[in-house]
C-alpha cells in the first residue's frame, strides 16, 4: 500500500481499505466523511477524528465493530494493512480436511456417480414401520421423487398464498373500500354509484432451510436432499443452509438443474458431512452472518434435525431464541419424531422447544403429506 | 469553532439531561450540520426516542412522532381526505350552482387535507424533530416508501400537486432490529448504536433523572442492573427500567437494597414471569455480587 501525503487522497485510501473489508462506501458516505471533517476540524484531537469517520462511514453495528481495528491498521500500522490473501497454510488446511472426509460421504458420492445415467434415483429413507435401523431403508422411486415435488409445490402454495395485513383494490366483490368508493364518488355529489373493493394482499413471505447433515442424520440426508432440491426447482424465495460441525450456504448450488449435479456440487461444499454435530455454534454461525440479511418477520424458517448435539447445549437455546424472535415461524422437522414412543429428550431439541412453533416428523414421503396437510401459516 | 459545536451540541443535550458519549454527540452534531435522518440502534430502553425528545426541547422546536407496526401504509403516514367534511360540504353545496370542476377545486383543497405525520413534518414554518419510531415493525414495503421520502422531501398529491419540504426536518428513524433494515436506507442515514451503559454512566444518569434519590442507593441500583444484564433474561431491562426502579425506591423513602425491597419491587425491572422466577431464585447470589450481603442478616 502506498502511503498518500494529503488528506484527501487519505481519506479515499482509506475508504478503500474499508470497502475491502466489506464496508458499503461510495462516492457519497467519502463526501459525507470530508465534510464532517471539514465541519469538525479535528486535528486538535485524534480522538474526534476517529469519532468523525465513524459517524459517517458505519452503518452497522458488525461495521461499528470492526472500525476501531481497521481504523488502527490504517493509520497507525499502515505497512500491516496490506490487502490480507487466503495463505497457503489455510489452503493446506482445506486440501487435508477435503482428504478426510467420511466414508459415508465417500458412499454417497458413489451414489451419485453410480447413478448418474440411471432412471431411478435411489434415496435412503425410513420405511412407516420402525426407526434407528440401516436394514430399514427403502428405495425412492421416480414416482416417488415425483411425489416429493408435488407435495412440496403443495407446500409452496401455501406459503405463496399467506396473505398480509395490507389491502389492495379488486375488481371482484370482496370487502367494500368506503374511503376509495366515497372518493371516486364524489362528482356525484357523494351519491354512491360506483363501489370499489379491496382484498388483502398476498404476502410476501421468505423460506430459510437449516439442514443438519450430520452423522446421526445420515440416514435421511438423501431425503432431505431431495426436499430441499425440490424446494428451490419451485420456490424462488429459499435460502438454504447445511451444517454438521459449522454452517454452509449452499442456496447456489442447490439450485442446479438436475439433482445429480445439485447433490455432486454440495457434497463438495461440505467437508464435514456425516461429521459431528454442533448445532448451537452453527446456528450461532447462521445469526451472526446471515442472520441480519435473512431473517425478517416474512421468514419462515424450517429447520431439519434430530436435535443431537455434542456442543454447549446453551448455544441451541440462545440461538433458537434469536431466530425464533426475528423470524414469522419456526418449523422444526425431526426424523426421529414419528415414532410413537419418541420424546424431545435429547439436550439440543429440548433447548430448542420452547422457541419452535411446530415440532413435525419428517423422515418420508408419507411424513412430508402430513406436514404439508396440517401445516397452517 | 468546530469544537465549540460539539461542544454546544453536548450542552444542549446535558441541559435536558441525556449524559452522552462522545460518538452521541458526534452522530447528532454531524446529522444536524449535514441534514441527514440518523439512525439509531440498541437494545429496549436505552435511550434511543429519548434522543428525538431531548432534540426536540433544546432546539425549542415540535416533536412529530411517527409510530411504525405491520401494516403501516403510505395513507397513514402521509395524508388522507377528511371524507366526512367532504360529502358535508357537497350537501351543502346542493342549491349552489356550482360545476363539478367548482366542487372539485373547493372539496379538494387544504382544509380537508387531514395531515399525517410525514407531511406535517415537511410543512412546518419551523424545522421539527421527525422520530420514526421503530422502523423495523414496519414492512419492507413502507422502508421503501420512505426512502423515497427522505431523498427528494417532496410528497406528491394528485389533487394538490407536489408539496416541497419548507424546511429539512431533523429526522430521528429508531430500530430494535427486529429485522435488518435494507441497505438503500441505512446508506441514506448516519448511524449511532446505543448499548446499555456502563455503570459509572448509569449512575450519572440516575443522579440526574432522579436527584431526590440517596447516592448511596443509586449506586447499588446500578450495579444490580449490571449484574442481572449479564443473566440470561428473555427480556433485558434496560435504563427505563432503571429509572421506574429509582423512581419507586426514592418514593418509598429507601435508601438502601435489600432482600425484601428487591423481591417486592422486582416486577418494576423484569417484565417476564420467567424471567422473576428465575431471578428470584437466585436473589441472594445476585446481592451478593453488588455488595449488599450484609444488609441480609
Amino acid at each position: 500500500m502506498k502511503r498518500q501525503t494529503n488528506l484527501s487522497a487519505n481519506l479515499i485510501a482509506f475508504c478503500r481499505h474499508l470497502r475491502q473489508h466489506d464496508f458499503t462506501i461510495g462516492p457519497s458516505e467519502e463526501k459525507d466523511a470530508l465534510q464532517a471533517i471539514y465541519l469538525v476540524n479535528p486535528f486538535d484531537t485524534t480522538d474526534n477524528f476517529e469519532l468523525c469517520l465513524q459517524a459517517t462511514l458505519c452503518r452497522t453495528p458488525f461495521q461499528l465493530h470492526q472500525f476501531p481495528k481497521l481504523y488502527q491498521n490504517y493509520w497507525k500500522e499502515l505497512d500491516q494493512a496490506v490487502n490480507s490473501k487466503t495463505t497457503d497454510k489455510e489452503e493446506k488446511a482445506q486440501n487435508t480436511q477435503q482428504s478426510q472426509k467420511q466414508p459415508s460421504l465417500q458412499a454417497l458420492k458413489s451414489w451419485l456417480y453410480g447413478n448418474k445415467n440411471k432412471e431411478t434415483i435411489e434415496t435412503a429413507t425410513y420405511s412407516d414401520g420402525g426407526f434407528g435401523s440401516v436394514t430399514e431403508q427403502v428405495a425412492f422411486s421416480s414416482g416417488e421423487m415425483k411425489e416429493v415435488f408435488q407435495l412440496v409445490q403443495k407446500l409452496v402454495q401455501k406459503i405463496a398464498n399467506r396473505r398480509s395485513r395490507r389491502y389492495k383494490m379488486t375488481k371482484k366483490k370482496a370487502i367494500l373500500d368506503i374511503k376509495k368508493s366515497i372518493r371516486k364518488n364524489i362528482v356525484r355529489n357523494g351519491e354512491i354509484v360506483d363501489i370499489l373493493y379491496k382484498k388483502k394482499k398476498k404476502d410476501n413471505i421468505k423460506v430459510v432451510l437449516l439442514c443438519d447433515v450430520s452423522r446421526s442424520m445420515e440416514l435421511y440426508s438423501r431425503f432431505f436432499i431431495q426436499f430441499m432440491y425440490a424446494f428451490h426447482s419451485l420456490f424462488p424465495k429459499v435460502e438454504t443452509f447445511a451444517f454438521a460441525t459449522a454452517l454452509h450456504h449452499i442456496s447456489k448450488e442447490l439450485n442446479k438443474t438436475s439433482i445429480n449435479k445439485s447433490l455432486e456440487e454440495v457434497i463438495n461444499k461440505i467437508p464435514d458431512w456425516s461429521g459431528g454435530t454442533k448445532i448451537g455454534a452453527s446456528l450461532q454461525q447462521f445469526n451472526e452472518t446471515f442472520g441480519h440479511k435473512y431473517l425478517t418477520s416474512k421468514t419462515l424458517v424450517i429447520v431439519l434435525s434430530d436435535g443431537w448435539d455434542t456442543d454447549e447445549v446453551d448455544l441451541v437455546g440462545e440461538n433458537m431464541k434469536r431466530i425464533h424472535r426475528k423470524a414469522l415461524k419456526v418449523l422444526w422437522l425431526n426424523p426421529l419424531a414419528g415414532s410413537g414412543d419418541w420424546q424431545p429428550e435429547v439436550r439440543g431439541m429440548k433447548a430448542a422447544l420452547p422457541y419452535v412453533d411446530a415440532l413435525l416428523p419428517f423422515h418420508n414421503v408419507d411424513s412430508l403429506r402430513t406436514m404439508v396437510n396440517s401445516m397452517r401459516l | 469553532m468546530a469544537e465549540a459545536g460539539i461542544k454546544h451540541t453536548s450542552n444542549l443535550l446535558a441541559n435536558q439531561g441525556y449524559i452522552a458519549d462522545p460518538n452521541i454527540t458526534m452522530g447528532i452534531f454531524l446529522a444536524q450540520k449535514l441534514q441527514r435522518p440518523l439512525l439509531v440502534e440498541g437494545p429496549p430502553g436505552v435511550g434511543k426516542t429519548e434522543i428525538a425528545k431531548v432534540l426536540a426541547k433544546a432546539n425549542n422546536t415540535e416533536l412529530i412522532r411517527l409510530q411504525c407496526y405491520e401494516g403501516l401504509n403510505a395513507e397513514q403516514a402521509l395524508y388522507e381526505w377528511n371524507y366526512q367534511r367532504q360529502l358535508l360540504a357537497l350537501k351543502m353545496m346542493e342549491s349552489e350552482t356550482l360545476s363539478i370542476q367548482q366542487k372539485e377545486d373547493f372539496i379538494f383543497s387544504k382544509d380537508y387535507l387531514l395531515e399525517r405525520p410525514l407531511l406535517k413534518a415537511i410543512t412546518r414554518e419551523k424545522p421539527p424533530v421527525l422520530l420514526i419510531d421503530e422502523v423495523d415493525r414496519a414492512d419492507e414495503e413502507f422502508e421503501s416508501f420512505l426512502l423515497e421520502i427522505l431523498s427528494d422531501w417532496q410528497i406528491s398529491i394528485p389533487e394538490l400537486g407536489a408539496i416541497k419540504a419548507t424546511h429539512i426536518p431533523q429526522v430521528i428513524i429508531t430500530s430494535n432490529r427486529m429485522r435488518e433494515l435494507s441497505e438503500a436506507l441505512r446508506r441514506r442515514c448516519f448511524y449511532l448504536w446505543i448499548d446499555y451503559p456502563s455503570f459509572e454512566k448509569e449512575v450519572e444518569i440516575v443522579q440526574n433523572k432522579v436527584p431526590e434519590i440517596d447516592k448511596k442507593l443509586g449506586e447499588q441500583i446500578c450495579q444490580f442492573m449490571l449484574n442481572l444484564r449479564q443473566r440470561k433474561l428473555d427480556k433485558v431491562p434496560g435504563v427505563a427500567e432503571t429509572l421506574d426502579w429509582a423512581r419507586a425506591l426514592a418514593a418509598l423513602h429507601i435508601d438502601h437494597l435489600d432482600k425484601k425491597i428487591v423481591e417486592d419491587t422486582l416486577g418494576i425491572v423484569l417484565k417476564d414471569w420467567k424471567d422473576i422466577r428465575e431471578t428470584s431464585l437466585s436473589l441472594s447470589e445476585l446481592l451478593d455480587q453488588v455488595g449488599v450481603t450484609s444488609k441480609l442478616h
